[in-house]
């Protein structure tokens, strides 16, 4: 094995194990998280952040070991998808979560939504826009 | 040397995306390969095969959570990472098999995860209960 033979597919493929490894690493970290930690809001936080990293990592991993084109392009289009489609689906569920009502964990030190909800002169209201529909099933429930 | 081992690893998945102009007979074993190409490729492979245990438990942890959680946020977070660690098994077995049949699964799935975490959200948002 001398030196000679170190190839661009040699280095293609290092990189992508190592990149590999790093997605992997954010992955189970993430489940890990879901797991172990001990509130909603703390999970939705696991889930995200260390699934975006990690399917980005295994992504770019996939384009240097198989670099042709159609790789890369579906790869490039689903990390920006993911990049602006994960914090916006994790932001609705946490919001959603907390106009539900669910009960923060006693560690956590501050709650700026039901401060901003209290606060007269913010526009952020505990109200609900309900739509006409939601309306007539929420008196027909009443009825 | 360089240019006989490119040709001997190209067909597999060119033939997989549909190009018919592969005309290089399909590569008899790795023998010829370079050395560090070999111990490349067979440290990328072990990597891939831990990093499907590796999903394989995570994912198992998912479902644990999916089916313990206490409230339904637990519930739709957990799915949500359930679809992402499905799109990553995916990426894995496209970079062991060479083949990009999986692969078009990748936006799909990320797409309906997506979908499904504003679904749920929604749901919840109006049910104004967890």
């Amino acid at each position: 094995m001398s030196f000679e033979t170190f190839t661009f597919n040699a280095l293609t493929d290092i990189i992508a194990a190592i990149m590999l490894l790093f997605g992997l690493f954010f992955m189970f970290v993430g489940a890990v998280g879901v797991v172990r930690l001990p509130d909603a809001y703390n999970r939705i936080h696991a889930a995200s952040m260390c699934v975006t990293l990690g399917l980005t990592g295994m992504l770019v991993a996939a384009c240097f070991h198989l670099a042709a084109p159609t790789v890369v392009s579906k790869a490039l289009a689903t990390i920006v998808f993911m990049f602006v489609a994960t914090p916006v689906g994790s932001h609705m569920l946490a919001k959603a979560a907390h106009h539900g009502r669910l009960p923060q964990w006693s560690h956590t030190l501050s709650d700026e939504l039901t401060d901003d909800k209290n606060d007269p002169s913010c526009s952020v209201t505990d109200e609900v826009d309900l739509r006409e529909e939601d309306v007539v099933v929420r008196e027909a429930d009443a009825a | 040397m360089i240019a006989s081992s490119i040709q001997n690893t190209l067909p597999q998945f060119a033939l997989a995306a549909g190009e018919s102009h592969a005309e290089a007979p399909p590569p008899e074993g790795h023998a010829t390969l370079p050395g560090w190409e070999q111990t490349a490729e067979a440290f990328l492979f072990s990597v891939v095969d831990v990093g499907i245990a590796l999903l394989a438990l995570a994912f198992l942890m998912s479902l644990w959570r999916v089916l313990k959680g206490p409230t339904l946020v637990d519930r739709g977070l957990a799915t949500d990472t359930m679809a992402m660690q499905v799109v990553g098994l995916a990426v894995l077995v496209t970079i062991r098999l060479r083949s990009l049949i999986f692969f078009d699964a990748v936006l799909i799935i990320s797409i309906l995860g997506f979908a499904s975490t504003i679904a749920f959200a929604q749901f919840i948002g109006r049910r104004r209960a967890v």
